[in-house]
């Protein structure tokens, strides 16, 4: 039994809980004091109608969690097996914008807009698929060439759909597709389901099938993995193939919820799949990991971010804390590898 | 042995395909932009368009801060390490040096320029922290680092600019040779280049950079410290990017918070490095062909700009360019590889032909 539970204080999700469960009850206690500066309210008071612990924020946070986490589980992938796309959100965003166009500008019906958004998105995930594999650039500069090629086709395609012929934001009226993106099953939004269904495919991928081993012995050592008769250059085409299309995915979310293309929605993203992914124990070296610690990262980041709006502070103090919260989990992760190694000795 | 001429050396480089490619460019560009097509004389190629005073000085004006973050990020790169946070580094330095300008009137500029570059000095400490002494991997401690310096940069003055009116400070954003057309922040970059350069490939230390970069293993067998040395580089990528932060606000007028950041420039930085042969994975590269390497992007991007191309083909051909450079750079590293096995085989089979 003891074994047993040292065991489970030694896992990373353990830990991640952990820092998730002490970072909502610092917010619970800061938006108890913040509230109960105001006289008319007593702290007590405060502390049981928490600004901070109800149902409204849970809610609020799930919904925000929903676009970035089909970036996050795209670059989770890429991670584990060792490689990484800095072009995930510009596809993403070019997807959305095909998507918003190809409604408006050529009337299509929505299911065709949105695969032929998913389809252009796949392309793009090939071609730097093909980029890495035959012409062995590395990962991180052919994805930087694609983040920003996706970026000016964004822009082209925009100028199709627009009255004017500039680039500009493109706006579509689509009932099924605002049903997707924010549509209410019961007490909660449709799309936060499919959100969890996708994270549960996917952890059950990496974890519990043959595909997932074969991910993660590519990303501990590309020699030991084709030497075990894999093949290599279509897994890695598989996983950012995977990447572009789940990017696709986010975009077709974010258009649906605003009811129109954008040219900024998903930029700010760049790097927040892969910070999440990193904060729930994906190794930045490949190998290591799994989609359940990449969505605690996710739900830490998110909680952290809406906590800090609650309580009042500068917005601006959130990306700083967003950054010192990576850098913290990565600590903590050198701190337990220092441990287990002094064990081991 | 034969001793290579310094035709053939300068064929072999990795300068000379991008070398070509921004010739071809640049005589296109000259012809097109300045309308000789439509019916212009020939001698206006020299005046207008792409050779036109206005946009010369605007190029030369872009590439300075590039520069120094080629300087800094190229050793960087060669040690094998990288650093993301060098736009965050460069801003919180300028802001630093506005907030000293604007606090202190009576204090002169240069002791907002010592501010700053202590600033910068703790800034490169706190990443050899992360990365000698907890061990982190340089590229995501820097990523979570430059997010944290973007934030205190809006913190510090809740996202405003900080206008800066020093006006020997602003000279040096503003003073121009040879007939207005050389930028005194420009020679100041193109000293700054040679100086690195010289360190890179004369100096003890520079050797050492190489050493580190291609084969850690072996540079520590050799007895090279190398967490010293990356305390160094890191210190010395966080000066750069320092000085060409504060160049820049001069050329602005101002220092701040989000230009240096939304401009992307250390990624520009980190692709041109890559385009002069400056490997990911380190020990390889030299500053110059960084340089080179840098010049093409702009050029290409510029080139679209004078010839009135809609702003969207720009932001498109800077990704596409790094990529079709990268793949001519592949083809003839793979050509060069193919040539010198036929000639060892060629020399095994003439060995064999006289014994």
């Amino acid at each position: 039994m003891k074994a047993k539970l040292k065991a489970l204080t030694h896992k990373k999700i353990f830990s991640l809980l952990c820092l998730l469960l002490g970072m909502c009850l610092v917010f619970y206690i800061w938006a108890a004091i913040h509230d109960a500066l105001n006289p008319k309210i007593t702290f007590l008071y405060a502390l049981t109608h928490s600004s901070f612990l109800n149902l409204k924020v849970f809610r609020n946070i799930l919904n925000s969690l929903v676009v970035p986490s089909f970036l996050t589980m795209g670059a989770g992938c890429l991670l584990i097996g060792g490689y990484m796309d800095l072009s995930l959100a510009s596809i993403g965003c070019l997807g959305s914008m095909v998507m918003a166009v190809a409604l408006t500008g050529w009337n299509l019906p929505w299911y065709a807009a949105v695969l032929l958004a998913l389809v252009l998105c796949a392309l793009l995930g090939w071609f730097n698929a093909f980029m890495v594999t035959k012409l062995h650039f590395a990962s991180f500069i052919a994805t930087l060439g694609m983040a920003s090629m996706a970026k000016g086709l964004l822009q082209l395609v925009s100028s199709f759909g627009t009255a004017n012929g500039l680039a500009g934001p493109v706006y579509f009226q689509n009932d099924t597709l605002k049903f997707f993106g924010s549509g209410m099953i019961g007490p909660i939004q449709l799309c936060i389901l499919v959100m969890i269904l996708f994270f549960v495919v996917y952890g059950i991928l990496i974890s519990k099938t043959a595909f997932g081993a074969k991910i993660t012995l590519l990303g501990g050592g590309p020699v030991a993995a084709t030497l075990a008769g894999i093949n290599a250059n279509a897994l890695i085409t598989v996983l950012f193939v995977n990447g572009a299309v789940l990017s696709g995915v986010a975009g077709v979310v974010t258009a649906s919820r605003l009811g129109q293309g954008t040219l900024m929605a998903l930029q700010t993203n760049q790097f927040t799949g892969m910070t999440a992914a990193i904060l729930g124990g994906i190794s930045f070296g490949g190998g290591v990991g799994g989609m359940g610690g990449a969505f605690i990262g996710l739900l830490i980041l998110n909680t952290f971010t809406i906590g800090v709006q609650i309580v009042g502070l500068n917005p601006y103090w959130q990306t700083v804390f967003t950054g010192l919260l990576l850098l913290f989990a990565l600590g903590m992760d050198f701190i337990a590898m220092a441990r287990r190694q002094k064990a081991l000795k | 042995m034969k001793k290579t001429s310094l035709f053939t050396s300068f064929k072999r480089s990795k300068s000379m395909p991008l070398l070509i490619i921004i010739v071809v460019m640049l005589v296109v560009t000259m012809v097109i932009s300045s309308g000789v097509t439509k019916g212009e004389p020939a001698s206006s190629m020299f005046t207008k368009g792409f050779l036109a005073r206005g946009n010369l000085v605007n190029l030369e004006y872009k590439l300075v801060l590039q520069i120094f973050f080629l300087c800094g990020l190229g050793c960087m790169l060669i040690s094998g390490n990288m650093d993301l946070s060098a736009s965050g580094q460069a801003t919180l330095c300028t802001m630093v040096f506005g907030w000293v300008c604007q606090k202190f009137t009576s204090l002169p500029w240069g002791v907002a320029l010592l501010a700053a570059l202590a600033v910068a000095v703790v800034l490169g400490l706190i990443n050899t922290f992360l990365v000698n002494k907890m061990g982190l991997p340089s590229f995501v401690a820097t990523i979570g680092m430059s997010s944290v310096y973007s934030g205190l940069c809006n913190v510090m003055t809740k996202g405003n600019n900080i206008q800066i009116n020093r006006a020997s400070f602003l000279l040096l954003g503003s003073k121009k040779f040879f007939g207005d057309y050389l930028p005194l922040a420009f020679v100041i970059a193109l000293v700054f280049l040679a100086v690195f350069q010289f360190m890179l490939a004369r100096t003890k230390f520079g050797r050492g950079i190489y050493m580190i970069g291609g084969n850690m293993q072996a540079a520590r067998l050799s007895g090279l410290n190398a967490a010293r040395y990356r305390c160094i580089l890191f210190i010395l990528n966080s000066i750069m990017a320092c000085l060409g932060g504060l160049l820049y606000a001069a050329q602005s007028k101002m220092a701040s918070p989000t230009g240096i950041i939304s401009s992307g420039m250390d990624m520009g930085a980190i692709s041109a490095a890559m385009l002069g042969g400056i490997a990911f994975i380190g020990g390889a590269g030299n500053l110059i062909n960084g340089f080179v390497g840098m010049i093409l992007l702009s050029v290409f991007t510029n080139m679209l700009i004078v010839m009135n191309f809609p702003t969207y083909w720009t932001v498109f051909a800077s990704g596409f360019v790094l990529i079709v450079a990268l793949t001519i750079d592949y083809v003839s590293t793979e050509r060069q590889k193919k040539a010198m096995m036929l000639a060892a085989a060629a020399a095994q089979a003439e060995e064999f032909g006289v014994a």
